[in-house]
């Protein structure tokens, strides 16, 4: 009975930590530079982490960045569980110098799915089956080393994808009253690495 | 020093996000289905809705049978409308026959037998717009009542719908059956007969459809089930005898008399029964044919067979087969026409009726080489009956009747619509 209530205690004060941290940053700024418009490509690759394990990823980000913030469109490859392609709308906000940047970052955007043969295989004793695109988001924050004109990038969130799937299967002959339609809902909620370059 | 500061800190966010979300971290399943749960009535309260009522709008069209000036139409499950066809250019309903449960029609002289669920009825048609029950033959289809052995009325019932409910589950606990969610609460062959229609009989009674389940032929009436063929005794029409059951195969569909035989349309065969011990019908011959749906009729030379997709089978055959029958015992596959998704067919002399997109009529003189006549599209056919110079057509919103007794000039005399 106790382990729940420390687990809620030692995750708050861990989220309180990281709000220091975030007030400290925002303090550690000196001045506003005159504002700057240039394109943005951010290619990462990673880790996904779930119940289902780890999986492989590889992301394009690209965009317009004004001064400390940046928005674009994103597209991937998401091998977590139900492979997929990610499609999305990403925001960034930086913080630090031009030594070293902090960046909080926001995904929102559709899941759409590329099974794998097996994953399809899983299916065919169905009648019909379907699967239809879900809802992929991403959050987190990650670190800029600037190198030159580009940059290294490594960053670390919680993402979350969904997939819809419609099903008919066969319904024995001893059996024969309506058909066997059901829908499906699968939603997985993972933890993202990711490294790469931004240019 | 600042840079090991911003270092510490994003270390400690990092592990702070993982702590924070680590409980978020789950694959979740949910499935959503509707369950279906059985609705049962006592069969002696059906019995008592059975008689004739005022004329009713035709909504859900099935089998059709013709007698003189008179129409039979199927309102599927229902019961039956009765139509006085007097002036086929003007048919006119005249009164409803309420049957419930009903899919399927015979007729012997004045003597129309329907079934009803489990039971076959005969009633009295001498005044069509009056009729009278004189019997009904109790569970002769024991697959569509729920207390199969028994012959009490009083104790059987019978599945007349379902209610539906929305259920959303986990996928890991659905009780599921070769992934069914409702299989369990189903048994029996409950909705066989509403399933397929048209309708049959011998040319001595009246004239039925290709997709029919019964045929009457003198004194007997044959009634099919997906799997059994039933004899009836109807030498005294108002009283119908039960004679016996034979398991004739698996997904039976049609029936069709011709020439002292029967002609059994199934998922994946036709085959042929004799009937020289009209009591007891012997199988002559059997040809086997990809899974689909398929209607048959015959003439003195050949059996015409029309295939199509359906659930269930997995193929995708949509085709006319036309079989010779110069071997009774073994018909042999002759030739095949591809076709969009054919429904009943029926046959007049030379003319091919086939309803596949529409309404096709062909000149049958040469089978291996058909000759489109004519093609009415626009209609959605299911069964035909061509007799007499005029083509009964059953679709999807109602009956039409087409003249074809000039075959160069066939011509739209009646639509009577819901």
């Amino acid at each position: 009975m106790t382990f729940p209530i420390i687990n809620v205690i030692m995750r708050t004060s861990i989220f309180i930590c990281c709000l220091l941290a975030g007030v400290q940053l925002l303090h550690a700024q000196k001045g506003s530079a005159p504002p700057v418009i240039k394109f943005r490509s951010i290619n990462n690759i990673g880790v996904l982490q779930g119940e289902s394990g780890a999986a492989f990823q590889w992301q394009s980000v690209n965009g317009v960045q004004y001064n400390t913030w940046f928005a674009g469109i994103g597209a991937g490859m998401d091998y977590y569980k139900y492979r997929g392609v990610p499609l999305f709308f990403d925001v960034r906000k930086e913080f630090g110098t031009t030594t070293g940047k902090i960046f909080v970052y926001g995904d929102l955007g559709i899941h759409f799915n590329a099974l794998t043969t097996k994953q399809k295989e899983e299916n065919q004793y169905s009648f019909v089956y379907e699967f239809h695109k879900g809802l992929y988001t991403d959050i987190g924050l990650g670190y800029i080393v600037p190198m030159h004109a580009s940059g290294f990038v490594v960053s670390v969130g919680y993402t979350y994808k969904t997939l819809n799937q419609s099903k008919e299967d066969y319904t024995p002959a001893e059996y024969p009253g309506p058909p066997a339609r059901s829908n499906i809902r699968y939603t997985m909620g993972r933890i993202s690495f990711k490294v790469g370059l931004r240019f | 020093m600042r840079k090991n500061i911003f270092t510490a800190q994003l270390l400690i966010t990092s592990l702070a996000m993982v702590f924070l979300f680590s409980s978020c971290l789950k694959d979740n399943c949910r499935r959503t289905y509707k369950i279906f749960t059985p609705v049962f009535k006592p069969l002696k309260e059906l019995r008592a809705e059975v008689k004739s009522q005022p004329a009713a709008p035709v909504l859900n069209t099935g089998k059709l049978y013709i007698k003189g000036n008179w129409i039979f139409l199927n309102e599927v499950n229902k019961g039956i409308h009765v139509i006085d066809n007097s002036n086929p250019a003007h048919p006119v309903k005249t009164s409803f026959i309420n049957i419930p449960g009903n899919a399927d029609i015979g007729l012997k002289g004045n003597i129309l037998y329907a079934d009803m669920y489990c039971d076959l009825l005969a009633a009295d048609i001498s005044n069509p717009k009056n009729i009278t029950v004189a019997k009904f033959l109790t569970n002769t289809f024991p697959d569509k009542s729920y207390s199969s052995n028994s012959t009490n009325p009083d104790s059987i019932k019978v599945l007349i719908s379902f209610t539906a409910k929305d259920t959303t589950v986990s996928c890991a606990i659905n009780p599921v059956i070769l992934n069914c969610p409702n299989c369990g609460i189903f048994y029996n062959d409950v909705l066989a007969s509403a399933l397929y229609s048209g309708s049959s009989a011998a040319k001595a009674a009246g004239v039925a459809g290709s997709m029919a389940r019964f045929a009457t032929v003198n004194n007997y009436m044959y009634a099919v089930t997906t799997r059994d063929m039933n004899v009836i005794d109807i030498t005294n029409s108002a009283d119908p005898l039960f004679v016996k059951k034979k398991t004739i195969g698996f997904d039976i569909e049609t029936i069709f008399p011709f020439n002292n035989q029967l002609f059994i349309g199934a998922g994946s065969s036709m085959s042929v029964f004799n009937l020289q011990n009209p009591a007891d019908p012997t199988q002559q011959s059997f040809n086997g044919h990809w899974c689909s749906r398929d209607p048959v009729v015959a003439d003195e030379k050949y059996a015409y067979v029309t295939l199509h997709e359906a659930n269930g089978c997995n193929s995708i055959i949509n085709q006319l087969e036309i079989y010779s029958l110069a071997n009774p015992t073994s018909p042999s596959l002759i030739t095949q026409y591809p076709m969009t998704r054919p429904m009943g067919l029926s046959k007049d002399g030379d003319l091919l009726f086939i309803c596949d997109d529409g309404l096709k009529i062909y000149d049958a003189k040469n089978v291996g080489s058909l000759k489109l006549v004519k093609h009415i599209t626009g209609v959605n056919t299911y069964d035909v009956i061509a007799y007499g110079g005029i083509a009964y057509v059953v679709t999807k919103d109602g009956l039409y009747q087409y003249d074809y007794s000039n075959s160069s000039d066939i011509r739209l005399l009646s639509k009577l619509l819901k």
